[in-house]
């Protein structure tokens, strides 16, 4: 586990490295922040989920540390995955699937239903739910959680 | 009207047993639907959203700086540092709130002025069930079965909150929140040692059984010795005996399916202590209280749906001095409240919460029994908060009461039963803009009005069925209106990062009309009989005030300071000191108020000051009479040491400043020191 977590945390490096990382990659503020968003999913994560952050979308290191219990990894969606960390509203859409719920940072991205979650943490911490996106993931959040989130 | 008392008298003997049947039926509807549920997590929101979260201004969760309404949250750390051992003395650090301080334990609290003894301006609440006492209307803080150690939060919202919480909420409302059995752990024992002869202790402990079900339960008690600083022999008389506090309750919450919970509580408590009551007389009351409380939540297709149901029972003695002659008074009483409310979110932007509740009060007549008075209220709300867009929302909530009084038994003197036949309708409502026009500014307007129902003492109680012809009675009065409270607030608020913290400056102005109180002024001949009435309608006052904070934290150095300023003026329709009460002199205009504290390593630390300018009040030792009261400047400190990470050490005092002070008209109080020592498990 702690050579898989140093090498996608040195691939992740690499890759920002090499600006080929989005510039409005998530910050370790806001990686903790979407962590705790999906702690009010009605269907909690079981231990060991599988966790996907594609390229640009957030430091995986900082995925990991913010969701302890699950296995978190770079690289493209993949089918099962409990949670997928996107850069882009177009790479939401692809990772979009039933029991996945996508998460982002721009809003544009829950917008166009790509992004289940997206958070912004200045000028203070805000959480917007795309409807759509959560309908097609096929997950609920808890009732008092969407009191206080914009769903869109 | 005879079925509701059927089981108004059914749910008194058997109050546990119904709100199972209650709560079991409820589960049954709910469960059936597929539904989700959820009661609200306070700490994992706050720790997702960065600030305390509340559904005190609305019902419906939202962040503190986004409420609606003039609100000041008090968390668990702020009580912990504080030393304090009452809530009292916790709430007297919120601007805008006055405590009259009465003895060790006894004391009054009132939001914006108009406080004085048995307050009954102030809907006082533990998760949501009422802990203020219908007899008069009045919060009798010690008896509030909750430890110190299992409060998440103290909410306090200012003006009036009625088209929310319904009849009391008129100059505000606290909100005391506990941790949540289900979601939160907690373990907590402290044994408290002090002067006065303190000897307190206090135990809280939550329990999982397996995933689904939580208990919380907790106890706790002490014995103080009153204060032996006055020479008149009648308060020497009532202050000879220990104020005495024991209280134990059980808090439960079980998830019934993935979509429904249910919860239980029932709490006890027996306080003695040295007060003034409401004919500003001074007397040692004694109550016992227990309650039962069923809850189900669940989240529907229709939305978040609420049911609760509880009972409050009070059995009270007060003993008092007059003319030289010791008297008691004693009943009890009886509070019934079903209530049902239905929270959806109808749009992204609009979220909208209607609501329903069935009250139903009585309180035993004294001295001759077998009769009650009391009343039956049915209530319907509505609340709209609407998002309009990322700066600006609007909420509008209403409310409308059907109030049908009651009274069986033996003839009531001098009214007849048709003057009990009475029904009367009132209308309670809020509005509240927020707008931001920048990530750092916030000005809210507010405008609410409430209605402070007539208490059971003031409706009628003292039932006497053979008096002698044209003799003089005292009675209450069921013609009484209800108090109307109308108040209009302007605040902003703006985060300063070089205090690191925020300005808070407020306007209100508010207006009571038909101000409610003990009628010594005219005697009323009603049916042949000369009458006092313990309730009457004497006319109106109204009040500017004003409120500037300042709050930060520099480093590990915490501080506040703040000023209110109050200035009610008074249109009564009696002559001055014939009753008692005078706002205009017995509200204090300038209050300022200083809190710093410094966190090093091991230790913490917390200094409080608090002045209040010179004021004038009533207390009856023989007749009635405004006497000066000079609180000036008092201090409130506390000292702790973690000695590891589950126990501590915390050394506290009140009043440090002189060996005796003047904190109200009560005779003074004196310096007060006590040493604490906390474990967690």
């Amino acid at each position: 586990m702690n050579s898989m977590i140093l090498k996608t945390a040195l691939l992740a490096a690499a890759l920002s490295a090499s600006g080929l990382a989005g510039a409005a990659e998530m910050d370790a503020k806001q990686v903790t922040i979407a962590a705790k968003a999906l702690g009010f999913l009605t269907t909690k994560a079981p231990a060991g989920a599988k966790v996907v952050v594609t390229a640009g979308a957030a430091p995986v290191a900082a995925v990991q540390a913010a969701l302890p219990g699950a296995f978190v990894a770079a690289g493209d969606a993949a089918p099962g995955a409990y949670a997928v960390f996107v850069s882009s509203a177009a790479e939401g859409k692809k990772a979009l699937a039933k029991g996945t719920v996508t998460v982002g940072n721009d809003v544009a991205c829950v917008d166009a239903g790509g992004c289940v979650i997206a958070v912004e943490t200045t000028p203070k911490v805000t959480i917007y739910v795309s409807k759509a996106a959560a309908s097609a993931a096929g997950v609920e959040f808890d009732p008092n959680f969407k009191m206080m989130v914009t769903e869109k | 009207m005879k079925n509701l008392t059927n089981f108004k008298n059914e749910l008194a003997r058997t109050p546990s047993r119904f709100v199972l049947a209650f709560l079991g039926t409820l589960v049954g509807l709910t469960a059936t639907t597929g539904a989700r549920a959820q009661s609200m997590n306070y700490g994992s929101l706050e720790d997702l959203f960065g600030e305390a979260v509340t559904t005190s201004a609305t019902g419906k969760p939202q962040r503190a700086s986004e409420a609606p309404a003039p609100m000041t949250i008090i968390s668990a750390d702020e009580i912990a540092r504080s030393g304090a051992r009452t809530i009292p003395d916790i709430l007297n650090r919120v601007a805008g709130v006055d405590v009259e301080t009465w003895g060790v334990s006894g004391a009054d609290v009132g939001v914006d002025g108009y406080n004085q003894g048995h307050n009954p301006r102030l809907l006082v609440l533990v998760n949501g069930r009422q802990v203020y006492l219908d007899h008069y209307g009045v919060t009798v803080w010690s008896a509030i079965p909750v430890q110190l150690a299992e409060i998440r939060q103290i909410e306090v919202v200012k003006g009036p909150q009625a088209a929310l919480f319904g009849f009391n909420a008129v100059s505000g409302v606290v909100n005391i929140i506990t941790y949540n059995p289900l979601y939160d752990s907690v373990g907590s024992a402290q044994v408290t040692v002090g002067t006065q002869g303190q000897k307190e202790v206090s135990v809280v402990k939550s329990v999982k059984l397996g995933d689904k079900v939580g208990v919380r339960l907790s106890a706790g008690g002490w014995n103080m010795d009153e204060y032996g600083t006055s020479s008149d022999t009648q308060v020497r008389h009532l202050r000879d005996n220990q104020s005495l506090r024991r209280t134990a309750s059980l808090d439960s919450l079980a998830q019934i399916t993935p979509n429904v919970q249910a919860g239980f509580e029932g709490t006890w408590a027996r306080a003695d202590l040295f007060e003034v009551g409401a004919l500003q007389e001074p007397h040692q009351g004694i109550y016992q209280t227990h309650s039962y409380k069923g809850t189900v939540k669940a989240d529907t297709d229709w939305g978040l749906i609420e049911a609760t149901a509880y009972n409050n029972h009070l059995d009270f003695t007060l003993h008092y001095v007059t003319g030289g002659a010791p008297g008691t008074y004693a009943t009890t009483t009886n509070t019934t409240v079903v209530q049902v409310q239905d929270l959806v979110k109808l749009a992204p932007t609009l979220t909208t919460r209607v609501a329903m509740e069935y009250r139903d009060n009585s309180i035993d007549s004294t001295p001759v029994n077998n009769a009650t008075t009391g009343y039956q209220d049915f209530a319907l709300s509505n609340m709209y908060d609407w998002q309009i867009d990322d700066t600006l929302s609007l909420t509008v909530a209403g409310r409308w009461d059907h109030t049908v009084l009651n009274h069986d038994g033996v003839t009531p003197v001098p009214f007849t039963q048709a003057d009990y036949d009475r029904s009367f309708d009132s209308f309670s409502y809020n509005v509240g803009v927020v707008w931001r026009p920048t990530a750092d500014d916030t000005v809210t307007l507010t405008a609410g009005r409430g209605i402070q129902s007539p208490t059971l003492i003031e409706l009628g109680n003292n039932a006497s069925s053979q008096p002698v012809p044209g003799s003089l009675q005292i009675t209450g009065n069921p013609r009484l209106n209800p108090t109307v409270v109308t108040n209009y607030e302007v605040g902003y608020q703006r985060a300063v990062a070089a205090i690191g913290g925020t300005a808070k400056v407020s306007v209100l102005y508010q207006k009571t009309q038909d101000f409610k109180a003990i009628n010594f002024q005219n005697i009323h001949v009603i049916n042949g009989y000369p009458t006092i009435l313990l309730g009457d309608n004497l006319g109106r006052s109204s009040e500017w005030g004003t409120e500037v904070e300042l709050r930060g934290k520099i480093g590990a150095v915490r501080w506040s300071a703040s000023w209110d300023w109050l200035n009610p003026t008074d249109d009564f329709t009696f002559a001055p000191g014939t009753v008692t009460a005078n706002f205009q002199k017995s509200t204090p205009k300038n209050t300022v108020r200083g809190n710093v504290g410094y966190d090093f390593g091991r230790w913490t630390t917390d200094l409080f000051l608090i002045w209040r300018s010179d004021y004038q009040a009533f207390i009856t030792y023989a007749g009635n009479q405004l006497y000066n009261v000079s609180p000036g400047l008092t201090a409130q400190a506390a000292i702790s040491y973690k000695v590891s990470d589950d126990f501590s050490l915390t050394l506290a005092g009140s009043n440090l400043l002189q060996d005796q002070t003047q904190l109200s008209v009560a005779p003074k109080a004196e310096r007060r020191v006590w040493g604490t020592a906390t474990y967690k498990f």
